[in-house]
């Protein structure tokens, strides 16, 4: 399957192209003359829609982390384009990159490791729009701080409040602030329900769901475990050994990989 | 943590639900006798066979753990020595407790390691070091550790949770054999309701530090009582679930968060979050009550 481009739903062009991504880590041992390569992705390509998401299935050390990392370009891929609204990220100057990283946010499984423990809840929404200068005055900035804190339903209160002062729940909706408040069109989510509670990786999914509604949100969803891939998914690919092996629908790959546990 | 009581009998697995901070894994160092400083047991017993262990001196606790009584945690790298091999790290805890003959120790080490199906036959599992292990590897040497002085009492919190799904898989079938064939007790820790079918017994759910329903699995499953518990099974996410066909779906969820045990409320600490909640729920604690032969509730509804 792989090389072969398959399609998150249809419409007009796709949001997110991949073709043909191929990532080789190098590393050399101690006391080895020889350089050894591993392939972590190989020959990776998949279409992406807004408004759509893609659950991109896989075991540890199938590759999948490698893959997110590589579309916000904290890998450096050998071969392949990571098309964005049909330009290559790849191949893009500083200036235009700086651009469709404003678009492009990533979410951790861990948000307690991602979030500076010295900032409060107010600086951390406010460093994105800081670093991007996306607003021209301080008002416009508090407005839509305020805005973004109702839509993660956090109350006012949070503003003053450091991460060591929130629970797992609260610090996932502070990183998924911090990702919408520059209105992006794409969140790559790695294994960013991971880590929660059943009752409150229920409330944080619902969010998801409702701000992709509203904003036509194109979400990858990268993660190793299916529970959720009928509620949130419309595509799922399955990733081993750095190769795209399936690629269907959320019923047709769950029916495959649910083994009856009992 | 607040007047837990329970009882676990020989060859009974009882499983422990609860979600961060409910107090479960609290309840198993408190049962290892291994609490942080600054946390005590200011009342109440642990009998375990024929003695109290709070009334146990830790030279003698020292003897129980990893002896009769083992613990398994949920992340295995930290309970394993990096620089020894897999194997020896068996064997150790054999030599430790029961053989003083280190070849013997060393044999019998081989013979857990096949135990957890991590075949010995090219000795290459023994001769490992844990770098060199997957994470679902490294669980099975950390429950081959357990076994190694057949305790009667397996603790294991969260054995699955750092592991993936299908290797999570492996390792409960890995349990559910050992409960087979060795009459050994074992308390089971989770967040997740579905690890427990097939496995558990018996089912105790916390919340806010107390057990507030403790019945066979059957009834917790089929009829929870509390209404924490029926919200929780609730959220489990539907496997039928399709976005293509229902795009409007959305989980079910407990409005509120879980409550934080250093600042619990007054009453019931799920009133806050209960949609059946009375007036009495916010100043009066319920106490347990049977309702039915083993299985007990806390809450007004059933008369706590």
């Amino acid at each position: 399957m792989a090389g072969e481009a398959h399609r998150v739903g249809a419409g007009v062009g796709p949001l997110l192209s991949v073709r043909g991504l191929t990532l080789e880590y190098a590393q050399r041992r101690v006391f080895a003359t020889e350089r050894t390569e591993t392939l972590a992705l190989r020959d990776i390509s998949f279409d992406l829609e807004s408004g759509k998401t893609l659950l991109l299935f896989g075991t540890s050390g199938s590759g999948k982390s490698s893959l997110a990392r590589c579309l916000v370009l904290l890998e450096r891929p050998r071969e392949g384009q990571i098309l964005y609204k049909g330009e290559d990220l790849l191949s893009l100057g500083r200036k235009a990159l700086k651009s469709a990283r404003r678009e492009i946010h990533l979410i951790f499984q861990d948000s307690g490791l991602s979030l500076n423990p010295r900032f409060t809840v107010e600086e951390l929404i406010a460093e994105p729009l800081v670093i991007h200068k996306a607003l021209e005055s301080q008002r416009e900035i508090d407005k839509r701080i305020r805005t973004v804190l109702n839509q993660v339903e956090l109350g006012q209160g949070f503003l003053e409040r450091r991460p060591s002062e929130l629970s797992g729940g609260q610090r996932q909706r502070v990183a998924i602030a911090r990702a919408i408040v520059l209105r992006p069109t794409l969140l790559i989510l790695d294994e960013a329900l991971s880590a929660l509670d059943l009752s409150t990786e229920g409330q944080i999914a619902n969010l998801l769901l409702d701000l992709q509604e509203q904003y036509s949100l194109a979400y990858l969803y990268v993660t190793h475990d299916l529970r959720l891939a009928g509620v949130m998914a419309h595509e799922v690919a399955e990733i081993r050994d750095g190769r795209i092996v399936r690629q269907d629908m959320p019923t047709i790959v769950l029916t495959a990989n649910l083994q009856p546990v009992s | 943590m607040n007047g837990a009581s329970f009882g676990l009998a020989r060859g009974e697995v009882l499983g422990v639900l609860g979600e961060s901070g409910s107090g479960k894994s609290t309840l198993a160092k408190a049962l290892m006798r291994l609490l942080p400083k600054g946390a005590q047991i200011s009342k109440g017993v642990i009998q375990f066979e024929d003695q109290n262990l709070l009334a146990l001196t830790e030279g003698e606790m020292d003897r129980i753990r990893g002896g009769q009584l083992s613990f398994i945690s949920q992340d295995p790298g930290p309970s394993l020595s990096p620089v020894m091999r897999a194997g020896d790290q068996i064997a150790e805890v054999i030599h430790a407790h029961r053989d003083s003959d280190w070849d013997r120790c060393r044999a019998e080490a081989s013979s857990l390691l096949d135990r957890v199906h991590l075949s010995s036959r090219s000795r290459r599992m023994y001769k490992a070091y844990p770098h060199q292990l997957s994470g679902g590897q490294q669980q099975r040497v950390v429950i081959a550790q357990a076994l190694a002085c057949k305790p009667s009492l397996i603790i294991a919190d969260e054995p699955t949770a750092s592991l993936d799904s299908s290797t999570a898989g492996e390792i409960l079938e890995l349990f559910r054999e050992l409960k087979q064939e060795r009459r050994m007790s074992l308390l089971l820790i989770t967040h997740d309701p579905t690890i427990l079918r097939g496995l558990a017994d018996r089912v105790a759910v916390m919340y806010g530090g107390r057990i507030v329903e403790i019945a066979p699995l059957s009834q917790v499953y089929n009829r929870p009582r509390h209404p924490y518990v029926r919200a929780l099974l609730d959220c489990v996410p539907a496997p039928t679930a399709n976005r293509t066909t229902a795009p409007h779906t959305r989980l079910r969820t407990i409005a509120g968060s879980s409550p934080d045990p250093g600042r619990l409320a007054e009453g019931c600490s799920f009133s806050p979050r209960c949609p059946e909640r009375v007036e009495t729920c916010e100043t009066r604690s319920p106490v347990s009550v049977e309702v039915e032969r083993e299985s007990c509730v806390e809450c007004f509804l059933y008369g706590g």
